[in-house]
């Protein structure tokens, strides 16, 4: 909850929020000029907009599988994954993820370095 | 998007999380490649497979997060199974050896490709780990290997409990699983080893170390068998014994078999050595009426006779010596078999030894009209150090060997020195040095077939039975002087081909006298160096003996065969002004044709010089008389013997006051003692005392006789006597004991009577013991007159007679 609210109010680095549904709900002016994207092109966006092709599946089934069982095993520790730019180019970058759950909803924080 | 669309997408997203979950959940592990081969998913069992994190694994290339191997051997990047599935469209599967950090798997790769509506395609793989199935595998084999392999094999825990059994184990010892599991494996004990057995064994199987060793156990029947046990602890990671794994095989038939051959051999030890000491006995039992026998003999001999009577008796003697010979043959044999016969080891001079021996074999030869020639190689020790009677019988049982099966030609005799290391090598304060004699008997005879060679050595053969029909002999004669040779450290062996004879090579290692090192020409031959010597004679073989001996001392022998050959020689020589200065002739030669010759050899002035005739064998003193009335100077009888040579040319040239001293020569044996000697003779068997009474008579002397040890002890304490001969074996006291009881009772007076020891048991060590309780000689029986008298004559007479 703590790291939550750190990364949320982050200015320093790249920050991206995404809800239960797996939709970005806001970036921060870091994430806007390190990655290209802009506030608006991404809200309300599936979060698999910014994650490799190669990792999407993945992706889905992992979110799914927390959802269901609300055990996480990727959150709270820096991962090094690409990410995609506004240009269409995968980007190794640090991902520290974290979550939050609000009145029965889960709130998702990520902050993601560059690394490139 | 809408609000339902929410709804059915979170509903979608709990099915694929409750999918992943179960997917996980599954123990083969699962993993889904796009169609580039990059991991799109794995299971969690995946994960732990490659033991990575989940998130590390994902978009990775499969091939990469899973090397296989095959056969011990990478697979190469192209070989990887995935590529197949992908690159073929196909499903694969296999099964390979996964390697990673921690383990060594052995898995079932179960590869499926998958396509997909919208056209793409992946693979999903199964991965299973097959490492404990084909572990569980492998034991199962194994375990059915144990079961049926011949050997019991039981396994029990770290206390000895059995935990399993094989066949074989039921079939040894008649107990199954049903009565052996759970229990302890000490009930097999049969009670026939001690604590202190199983202690040392359960000592060292519990300091890790396999235990090997025979083990008498109880079966379930109550018999007892013997088994060769092999036990093995088993330890685990730890280095704790977890286990015992015992193999026994049952060496119970081995057992019996090796005890059964042990029994059979000692049995047939025990009975060799019942019949040669029975063999031995009787031979002495034999040997003691014949001794009478040929005693008896050779007095009848010395009485007045006819011609008739003389030629039966002569008989009479002849026939005694040759049975005697043969017991003396057996009783040899038996000894060596009972491994009593033993050697002396006194210093000899070899040939002085051999020389009587080779006469008398050169009378038998020459009676035969075979030639006996004796060749003795310069550098033979003047003193060697051995056995020399063992010598002289093995000369005499080759050569008798030889005359038995050679009707023409001859035999010659050989010595030389086969490794004189030893004699070159002689130091100061070291006694004895070695050297080795070989001894060859050559024989122009009937030779031996190549396939009879081997075991004409053995007792009791002779090349084939028709030989034993046609020549006699026992056939013991050439097994004795194999054993003879090889007791003194010989060897003996043969060169023979049929039909043109054969010959016996042995070899004696002998001590030597540093004082008698090899044989030097005497100073006094020195004299006579550059002398030219005419030899005639008709036998290639001893004319080599002859040039041979010349030469080696520095002498010019001309050698020739015949006596016009020997004229013309000795003409050519006085001609040149260099006459020959000794002529050596062989009698052999002498007949009507050679008779002018000769005559002028003997006649002309100037061709006029000494000469040694040699004579056949056996020759008689008339002969000499009549070869010295016919002018010739020196007569030598065959064989030649390098000092019998030696001395006839230091007396043709006037120096026989520089031969050393030698012997007296032979005397009669019946002649008159120099001194009458009083003798005590003890001797229990009649007619031996009889013999020797007479025979002591004869010689002059003075017996009296007394049949036991202890009247010996009370006579001599009574009245002094000369000598005394003590026979060992005899009644109520034996002539060991009243020896010492002489030379105890000796100890008061000062005196000391010389005893003389006779015994029929002629063994290896009953000199000594004679000579331990005090006696001064030994006599073997049976007593040859002549050795009785060169006894004798060695012991002084007392001055002072005080018989009664």
């Amino acid at each position: 909850m703590q790291k939550f609210n750190e990364i949320v109010s982050n200015k320093e680095v790249p920050v991206i929020m995404v809800d239960q549904d797996g939709l970005i709900q806001d970036i921060n002016d870091a994430f806007e000029a390190a990655y290209g994207w802009s506030r608006e092109t991404l809200k309300g966006k599936m979060l698999t907009t910014i994650i490799p092709e190669s990792l999407r599946n993945a992706h889905h089934l992992g979110f799914s599988r927390f959802l269901t069982t609300e055990r996480a095993s990727i959150l709270e520790q820096s991962l090094d994954l690409n990410i995609v730019t506004r240009e269409g180019i995968e980007k190794p970058a640090r991902h520290l993820i974290t979550a939050s759950k609000e009145n029965g909803k889960w709130a998702f924080a990520a902050s993601i370095h560059d690394i490139s | 998007m809408g609000l339902k669309d929410f709804e059915q997408i979170s509903a979608l997203r709990s099915t694929l999380g409750k999918m992943e979950i179960a997917l996980g959940a599954i123990n083969d592990a699962i993993v889904w490649t796009n169609h580039k081969g990059l991991i799109e998913w794995c299971n969690k069992s995946f994960d732990r497979l490659v033991d990575a994190p989940h998130i590390s694994i994902l978009g990775k290339p499969l091939a990469s997060m899973l090397p296989l191997r095959e056969h011990g051997l990478q697979l190469p990047a192209g070989a990887h199974p995935i590529l197949g599935i992908l690159q073929e469209k196909r499903d694969v599967q296999g099964y390979y050896d996964f390697f990673q950090q921690k383990k060594s798997l052995f898995v079932e790769f179960d590869g499926k490709y998958v396509e997909f509506s919208s056209g793409e395609f992946s693979a999903v793989i199964v991965v299973r780990d097959m490492s404990e199935a084909r572990e569980l595998e492998q034991v199962r084999v194994q375990s059915i290997a144990l079961q049926a392999a011949a050997n019991a094999i039981v396994i029990t825990d770290n206390r000895g409990k059995v935990i399993w059994l094989n066949n074989a184990f039921t079939r040894l010892t008649g107990y199954g699983s049903e009565e052996m599991l759970g229990n302890p494996i000490e009930i097999l004990q049969s009670g026939e080893h001690d604590d202190s057995y199983y202690q040392n064994l359960w000592k060292t199987i519990l300091s890790g170390k396999v235990w090997q060793g025979e083990i008498i156990n109880r079966k379930k029947d109550g018999n007892t068998y013997v088994e060769m046990q092999t036990i093995t602890p088993v330890l685990n990671s730890k280095g704790d014994i977890t286990h015992f794994i015992a193999i026994k095989q049952d060496i119970t038939e081995q057992k019996k078999a090796a005890q059964a051959l042990e029994q059979a051999i000692e049995e047939a030890e025990t009975a060799n050595r019942a019949k040669s000491e029975f063999l031995a006995n009787m031979s002495h039992e034999i040997r003691t009426p014949m001794n009478a026998i040929v005693g008896m003999t050779e007095l009848v001999l010395d009485t007045a006779l006819d011609e008739e009577q003389l030629d039966y008796i002569k008989t009479v003697k002849s026939s005694a010596f040759s049975l005697l010979n043969i017991i003396n043959d057996i009783l040899d044999f038996s000894k060596i078999e009972a491994g009593k016969l033993g050697l002396e080891k006194i210093s000899f001079n070899l040939a002085g030894r051999l020389q009587n021996t080779l006469k008398m074999l050169s009378l038998r030869a020459h009676k035969k009209g075979v030639e006996l020639v004796y060749h003795e190689h310069p550098g033979i020790p003047e003193a060697l150090i051995g056995d020399p009677e063992r010598i002289n019988q093995i000369i005499i049982n080759l050569v008798g060997n030889s005359l038995k099966f050679t009707e023409k030609g001859g035999i010659k005799v050989e010595i030389a020195v086969a490794d004189k290391a030893g004699v070159m090598s002689s130091k100061p304060g070291q006694k004895v040095d070695p050297v080795t004699l070989t001894f060859s008997v050559e024989d122009t005879g009937i030779g031996i077939a190549p396939e009879k060679q081997a075991m004409i050595f053995e007792a009791f053969t002779q090349a084939d039975s028709f030989t034993t029909r046609v020549f006699g002999g026992t056939g013991l004669g050439l097994a004795i002087t194999k054993h003879l040779v090889e007791l003194m450290g010989g060897k003996i062996w043969l060169k023979s081909r049929e039909g043109s004879g054969s010959t016996f090579f042995f070899t004696i290692p002998f001590g030597v006298e540093r004082a008698g090192a090899p044989k030097k020409i005497p100073v006094f031959m020195r004299k006579l160096e550059g002398s030219s010597v005419l030899v005639a004679e008709g036998n290639p073989r001893s004319s080599s003996v002859f040039e041979e001996l010349f030469r080696h001392w520095r002498m010019e022998p001309i050698l020739c065969e015949d006596i016009a050959t020997a004229l013309s020689l000795a003409k050519d020589a006085a001609a040149e002004g260099n006459p020959f200065d000794f002529f050596v002739l062989d009698a052999m030669l002498f007949d009507e044709s050679s008779q002018a010759p000769l005559k002028e050899i003997l006649s002309e002035p100037e061709l006029k010089m000494p000469i040694i005739f040699i004579l056949p064998p056996g020759a008689r003193t008339r002969h000499f008389d009549a070869c010295r009335e016919a002018g010739i100077s020196f007569c030598l009888a065959k064989p030649i013997t390098p000092s019998d040579l030696m001395d006839a040319v230091l007396r043709v040239h006037g120096l026989e006051s520089e031969l050393p001293s030698k012997d007296e020569a032979d005397h009669p044996a019946l002649s008159q003692a120099a001194v009458p000697k009083k003798v005590l003779l003890a001797e229990d068997n009649p007619v031996n005392q009889k013999l020797a009474m007479r025979v002591l008579e004869k010689m002059g002397h003075r017996v009296t006789v007394v049949p036991n040890g202890r009247e010996a002890l009370e006579t001599i304490m009574k009245a002094a006597y000369d000598v005394v001969l003590m026979d060992v074996q005899m009644p109520e006291m034996d002539g060991l004991t009243a020896t010492a009881e002489i030379r105890r009772a000796e100890k008061e007076t000062g005196r000391h009577v010389p005893i003389i020891a006779m015994t029929a048991n002629a063994m290896q060590g009953d000199r000594e013991r004679c000579l331990e309780v005090g006696m001064d000689d030994y006599l073997p029986k049976p007593i040859r007159f002549q050795d009785l008298a060169d006894v004798l004559a060695r012991y002084p007479t007392a001055s002072k007679s005080d018989d009664g």
